[in-house]
Parts: structure tokens; sequence; C-alpha cells
């Protein structure tokens, strides 16, 4: 017999209480590993967006509450080109409306001149054209989405578009949504002479943070963001997500934590009597200490391998939905998963270092009388 | 009874003390704070090898000074040297207790999740590193006390008889020099009791084992070469060769 193996044995002793203890670990290490899927995801798509058609950056509005709510002067796209060592600007209006299943369409309006430079991806159809009035370019997801084809018209909003071509993306915003002319979104969306944002490429060489640094100096009320960590400059969305997680996470350590001494302290309360027979035969408070720690970390790690897998289960099926297919993508990194672990590991510890402190300070004798 | 063929962990010395193996002096213990008296001024000799047994009516203090002398408790006054070591001023009650004492309770005190052998390995722990010498020392002390063929049967699936025998076992498990026991047949019909008591005896007499066995037992008493009678916490009667 092994230690582990001694330890193992007591878990199973009481099989139901250790399976209840695994299932309530086992929730919060899901919704670690649900939250932390979602969020990554966002980033990881975020990350697509600000860097699109091969931009280094994109400038918004500053003090925008939200990215979507950033509004700048249409005219700025010309004075972001001017200075040094911007190689393209492509200013964007993005109108985010409902089409066929997906409730957050993504919709950029650009100029046709800026669409060249963006190096689409076209897989059908051509480029949008001065004289295509209200025609639009759809992402592959989206048009499989509207079983749009070139040359159908498609309900994007409350407005009708000539569907002109499709084009391929790995960005899910961008696959799942649409380009217009510049102007015809200006005209359906009620905002004339304005952009949202604008995308930044740098000229070869040229380092884009300086860049970004300098047009934030020489341009007023502007902001740059390079990443999905710099959304916050803007958006506040990401912060409350990530502040979301880590309140989670805290909340599963508590919640677990509690759910852990309960358990260990009915095992110890139980086996106090057989707690002292392994004083009586030798056994030093600390090797009595290891084998409470040891029976709730072996306790929380299973419950940590079943919670992943839940998680990864669960965020699957959460894809499924057709209104977050087009807006959510999902990523699993292992940081997440090494997130799980370190948080069982941490209930482990709070939850059984009590009971594991309570069994120590046992005496032989106390133990021995116990009934 | 076979010889056990494997020997005690490594980690387990030989005893390296001279004189007596147990000595009481004015060993007193009160319980309810100060308001019973269960050992009052106990002084006592035992010398290794001898096969002692402890008798008197309950309550009088019997078991209190088995489990002074197993260091499960501490004297309020008096000191306790066992096997060499003063139990007053322990370097190390916990080794003193996986390997210079063996206790054999009335209840036997087994653990019961665990088989047979699982329960003679769990005082190897502390001094054997190895699974596998484990398992075998604690196969061939189960050999030793005639029960191997139980080795994997669970604590519920045994007799009292074979409890007692494993119980046994497990206190042999590191060889220590002095044997205490404690009603080792408080519970077992009279023909258990007889073999419980073979084993205890030879054990004693083959291998040198120190036996303290408290009792109300008269078959007990009548095997031991000396008898402690005890009554109100004290030692009344000390007699030799009964």
């Amino acid at each position: 017999m092994t230690f582990i193996g001694l330890v193992g044995k007591n878990l199973l002793r009481q099989r139901v209480r250790s399976v209840l203890t695994l299932v309530g670990i086992a929730i919060a290490i899901t919704t670690v590993v649900a939250l932390g899927v979602v969020t990554t995801g966002m980033k990881s798509t975020a990350d697509d967006f600000v860097t699109s058609g091969g931009a280094d950056f994109l400038v918004a509005q500053e003090g925008a509450a939200d990215l979507s709510f950033s509004t700048l002067p249409e005219d700025i796209v010309t004075e972001i080109a001017a200075q040094p060592d911007v190689a393209s600007v492509r200013g964007a209006l993005l109108h985010v409306t409902t089409a066929g299943s997906n409730p957050f369409f993504f919709l950029s309006g650009v100029e046709h001149e800026a669409l060249a430079s963006q190096e689409l991806d076209l897989v059908a159809g051509r480029l949008l054209e001065d004289d295509d009035e209200r025609g639009v370019l759809l992402g592959e997801k989206a048009a499989d989405d509207l079983s749009a084809t070139v040359g159908s018209t498609v309900e994007i909003g409350d407005a009708s578009w000539i569907v002109i071509g499709v084009y391929r993306s790995e960005g899910l915003w961008e696959a799942s949504g649409g380009i217009a002319g510049l102007a015809d979104l200006q005209e359906v969306a009620q905002k004339p002479d304005t952009v949202t944002i604008a995308f930044v490429t740098v000229t070869p060489g040229a380092s884009p943070t300086v860049v970004a640094d300098r047009i934030e100096q020489a341009v007023p009320a502007v902001v740059t963001i390079a990443d999905a960590d710099e959304y916050s400059k803007v958006d506040q969305g990401f912060v409350l997500v990530d502040a979301a997680n880590v309140a989670i996470s805290l909340l599963a350590v508590v919640i677990g934590g509690i759910g852990v001494m309960n358990t260990m302290i009915m095992s110890v309360f139980e086996r106090t009597r057989e707690i002292g027979i392994l004083r009586a035969v030798g056994w030093t408070g600390r090797r009595v200490m290891r084998m409470v720690l040891l029976e709730s970390l072996l306790l929380c790690i299973a419950a940590a391998v079943v919670g992943a897998l839940v998680g990864v289960a669960v965020t699957r099926l959460v894809l499924l939905a057709p209104a977050v297919q087009g807006f959510l993508d999902l990523a699993y990194t292992p940081d997440i998963f090494v997130r799980a672990v370190v948080v069982a590991l941490i209930v482990g510890l709070v939850g059984a270092s009590y009971p594991a402190w309570r069994a120590t300070r046992l005496s032989p004798m106390e133990a021995l009388r116990y009934e | 009874m076979s010889e056990l063929a494997i020997a005690p962990p490594r980690s387990v010395r030989a005893p390296d003390f001279e004189g007596p193996m147990i000595r009481c002096d004015g060993v007193t213990k009160t319980f309810e704070e100060g308001r019973l008296r269960a050992l009052d001024g106990v002084d006592l000799i035992v010398e290794p090898g001898e096969f002692v047994a402890v008798v008197g009516p309950s309550g009088c203090g019997k078991s209190t000074l088995l489990n002074l002398m197993a260091a499960l408790d501490q004297p309020d006054d008096g000191t306790i040297r066992v096997a060499g070591h003063d139990l007053g001023h322990p370097p190390d009650l916990d080794h003193f207790r996986a390997v210079d004492v063996g206790l054999v309770f009335q209840l036997d005190n087994l653990l019961p999740s665990l088989t047979a052998v699982e329960n003679v390995e769990v005082p190897l722990f502390t001094t054997e590193r190895s699974r596998r010498r484990r398992r075998r020392r604690a196969l061939d002390l189960l050999d030793f006390v005639g029960i191997a063929d139980r080795a994997d049967a669970r604590p519920p699936q045994l007799s009292g008889g074979e409890r007692q025998r494993v119980a046994i076992a497990r206190a042999l498990a590191n060889e220590p020099p002095l044997l205490l026991a404690d009603e080792p047949t408080g519970r077992l019909d009279s023909a258990t009791s007889a073999r419980v008591l073979d084993l205890l005896e030879s054990l004693q007499r083959e291998r040198d084992v120190t036996l303290v066995v408290v009792t109300h037992d008269p078959d007990v008493a009548e095997r031991a070469r000396r008898v402690l009678h005890m009554l109100d916490g004290r030692i009344e009667r000390d007699v030799r060769d009964p």
C-alpha cells in the first residue's frame, strides 16, 4: 500500500460525499474555464479586428464609452495620413445591426479606393465601385448565413443591399459581417461626414508604437489602439469581463473552499478515533496533516479535470446558438487550464488547512477515547 | 506459528539501553481538574523480558498506567522511563511510539477501510520507505500470528480473534522491545482468548519481548510471571511467580 493509495481509500469510504464535493468544485472550475475561454476568444477576435486589412493600429475618439460610439469627423483621415511614417489610413464607419440569424452583424463602411489597399481575399464577385448603389461585400460566413450569392439582394438591418462580392477572412467579425461603401452606410446609419474609427498602416521599418504616440499628440481628441488590451481606452467591456473573470475565480475559491472545508471537517471529525490510532502507532502530526491535505488536493485535482472537460463541452454547446456564432470565437489556451488547476489547488489547500491543523492538534489519548 | 522471514526495517535500531525496561517513580495522574486521582504516586520497575499482568477493579488506574507507559498521555507528577527514554523529556515521542512500544487494545482498533495486511503496514510507514518491503514484512507478520490466509480481508470480515491477531501483528511491525496490551482478551470467547494468550506468551518467551498486560481475565494473570494488584491508583501488591 502506498501513501497515496491510503489517501484514495479514505476518499472512497464516503463515496457520495466525495462525489458531491467534487461536483461542487467542478461547477466552480467549469465557470472559470468557460469564462476564460470566452474572454480569451473575445480578445483574440478583437485583436484580429484591430489588425484587419493589414493595419498596425486603429484610431478612435478619445473618451468614447464604447468603440461603436466613437465618432470622428471624416476629414480626420486626411489629417492622420499627413503624419510622418503613415503609409495608409482607412476610415471606417461601423454599424452593428441585425442580419439573418446574426443579431450582431458588423457592417463597416469604407471608401471604395481604400478597399483596394485592404487586400481582401475575394472568393466571388468583385470589389465595390463608385457606381454601385447600395452594394455590399459579404464575409463568407455571412453569405452562408444569408444564403446570398453575388447579385442577390439581402436585408441588413432595415435596408436592402445588393451583394457585389464575397470575401474570406480569418477574423470572425469580418467573416460574419460585411463591407459597404462609406457614403451608402453614412446615409443608412444617418451619420453624415463621420467615421467611427480609422485603420492605420505605417511605412515599412517605422515603429507602430512611435507613430501611434505621435498621432495621439498631433491629432486632438483621439486615442490609438494596437491590440485588445488597449481596448479599455474606449471600451470598458473587456475591463468588466476581466474583472468578472477574477471575481468569479475568487468566488470559486471561497465557495469551493467552504465546501471542501465542510467535507474535510466532517471526514476528520468522523475519523477522530482512527487518527488516534495512527498517532498511537507512531504517525507524526505532520504525516497526519499530509494525509488530510492530500485527500483534499486529490479531490480538487479530480474536480479540476472534470470541471475543465465540462467547461470545454459547455462552451462548445454555447457556440451552437446562432446568435453567438457570428459574434464570439472561442480560444482554448493553456493559461486557462493552468488557472483552473491553480484555483482547484488553492481551493484544496484553503479548504483542508483547518481540518488538517485540527487533526494534528488531537492528542492520541483524546482521539482514542473519542466515541 | 512460523519465524519472521524478514528483518525489521533498517531504521529501527536495536535497544541500546541498560537497566529496567520500565521505571516509574512517584507517578501521579489526575482527571477532571484534579478531582479524580487515577494514579497516586506509583513506583514500579519492570525488567526486560518480564511478563507482567496488571489487575484490579475498574477505575483503579490500570489503563491509565498503561497509557502513560505508551506515551499516549503525560503524568501530572513523577517520572517514567521506558526503554531508556525519559517520557517527560521526549526527544521524539512519535518515534518512541513507532519503534519502542507496541500497543494492543481491548477493541482491536483496526482501520476499517484497510485490509488486514494494510493495517499491519500502517506503523511501517514511519520506518520503511520501500512499499515492497513494507508489504513483505506485513505478510510475514500475519503469517507469524497465524492468519496469513486472511491478509486481504477487511476488519468487518474477520472474527474477534482474527482481528486481535492482526492488532498483535501490527504492534510487532517495528519489532518493539515492549508490548503493552490493554484487555487483549476482553471481548473474546474463552477458546479464542486462550489462543491469543498463547501467542502473546510465546512472543514474550521466544522473542524476549517485555509484556505488560492490563486485564480482568484471571487466565491472563495465571500465565504471567508477575502480577501487580492495583487499587485506588496505587499498586497494593506485587506478586512474582504467583
